[in-house]
């Protein structure tokens, strides 16, 4: 699910066998398995508030200072944009 | 209409006024109201992903939004009806999407990496039909655009591959974006979850979205797993992507005694590397 960036990765494969283990990717989720996703939020089941960062969502401009900082930011929550604003 | 464009990797950002996109006759336009920013965007902006070879360039891919027109060939989908999209826009059509499976579609395209995203007035949905997605009421624009790559990820992950049970133990690696909303989604199925991360503001947050305990990684972090877990977890995901995290996750699993374990590791044709 965390992308592996530069080529293959070796993985304890004797562990694999050995004890029967099952390694499995997993990338995105296809438009017809989101309305499951969807109740999950109607229903109050995932409280996506508390992932989202505590501030207004951003204007374009200020997207676009707040982009090249994206790589060093840790925890601090989803930004969100909102392009109607000015 | 106003969009953030960029003209080269690693270049200055600006807003501008740029032609509106074209609709195809498969697809929707789709007025944005709430876009989320992802780490997936600073990769593509800094050069990390040869999908982007179009300039200017627009990035976004998680969104949500009011559709204000559809193609020609597109019925069953009403101006003004809310909704979002995946970040993979699916063909709809070959045998990999006929099996249901479109988030691996081999024609795949993907807004703000092939084609133009949302941080823009509008944005184009390919193969309407396929892609776009009803949002319900009780749902907001902001939560959906949050749901993102990072939730539709972690989810599909714990619920479809991990069938994540109550009360498994699962080990969540990597506190980021993805990470944090794995740990939701599991605590939410009823899992025990334990989290590991390197940064204290990282593990204090992924207590507070229901880890029961989180661990900064150490030389003996496998065998700590093991014993915290009584045994091993019976899923563990791996949310950061390197080689050490990976080989961990296989480590702290328990044997298949009783039921399947299973690791999730990334495969296939990669895109969202963990959102922040």
């Amino acid at each position: 699910m965390g992308l592996l960036l530069g080529g293959p990765t070796p993985l304890p494969m004797g562990r694999v066998i050995g004890w029967e283990l099952t390694v499995l990717g997993s990338h995105g989720m296809a438009a017809t398995d989101y309305p499951e996703l969807l109740s999950w939020v109607a229903e109050g089941r995932l409280p996506l508030q508390t992932l989202l960062a505590d501030r207004a969502p951003l204007s374009l401009a200020e997207a676009a200072e707040a982009l090249p900082r994206m790589g060093q930011q840790a925890g601090a929550g989803i930004l969100l944009i909102d392009p109607t604003r000015a | 209409m106003r969009a953030l464009t960029y003209e080269r990797f690693g270049g200055p950002l600006s807003v501008s006024d740029v032609p509106e996109p074209e609709l195809p006759a498969d697809g929707a336009l789709v007025r944005v109201l709430a876009s989320g920013l992802c780490r997936s965007d600073w990769h593509g902006w800094m050069g990390h992903d040869p999908d982007i070879a179009v300039f200017p360039h627009i990035p976004g891919h998680e969104f949500a939004g009011e559709v204000v027109a559809v193609g020609s060939a597109v019925s069953g989908v009403a101006v003004g009806e809310r909704v979002t999209a995946p970040f993979v826009y699916a063909c709809g059509l070959c045998s990999v999407c006929r099996a249901g499976d479109g988030q691996v579609c081999p024609e795949q395209t993907q807004p703000g990496f092939t084609r133009p995203g949302s941080f823009a007035e509008l944005v184009v949905v390919e193969r309407a039909a396929t892609n776009l997605i009803r949002l319900p009421a009780e749902v907001t624009f902001g939560q959906a655009a949050a749901l993102g790559c990072r939730m539709a990820t972690a989810f599909r992950a714990v619920v479809h591959r991990g069938q994540v049970q109550p009360g498994e133990w699962v080990v969540v690696f990597g506190c980021g974006g993805v990470g944090l909303a794995a740990i939701m989604v599991a605590a939410a199925a009823g899992a025990r979850v334990v989290a590991v991360d390197p940064h204290p503001a990282a593990r204090a947050r992924a207590e507070r979205l229901g880890a029961m305990v989180a661990l900064p990684p150490s030389s003996d972090l496998v065998e700590r797993l093991q014993e915290l877990t009584g045994g091993g977890a019976h899923v563990a995901l791996d949310c950061l992507g390197s080689p050490e995290v990976c080989r961990d996750s296989v480590l702290s699993l328990r044997g298949a005694a009783g039921r399947c374990r299973w690791a999730c590791c990334s495969a296939g044709r990669p895109r969202c590397r963990w959102a922040a």
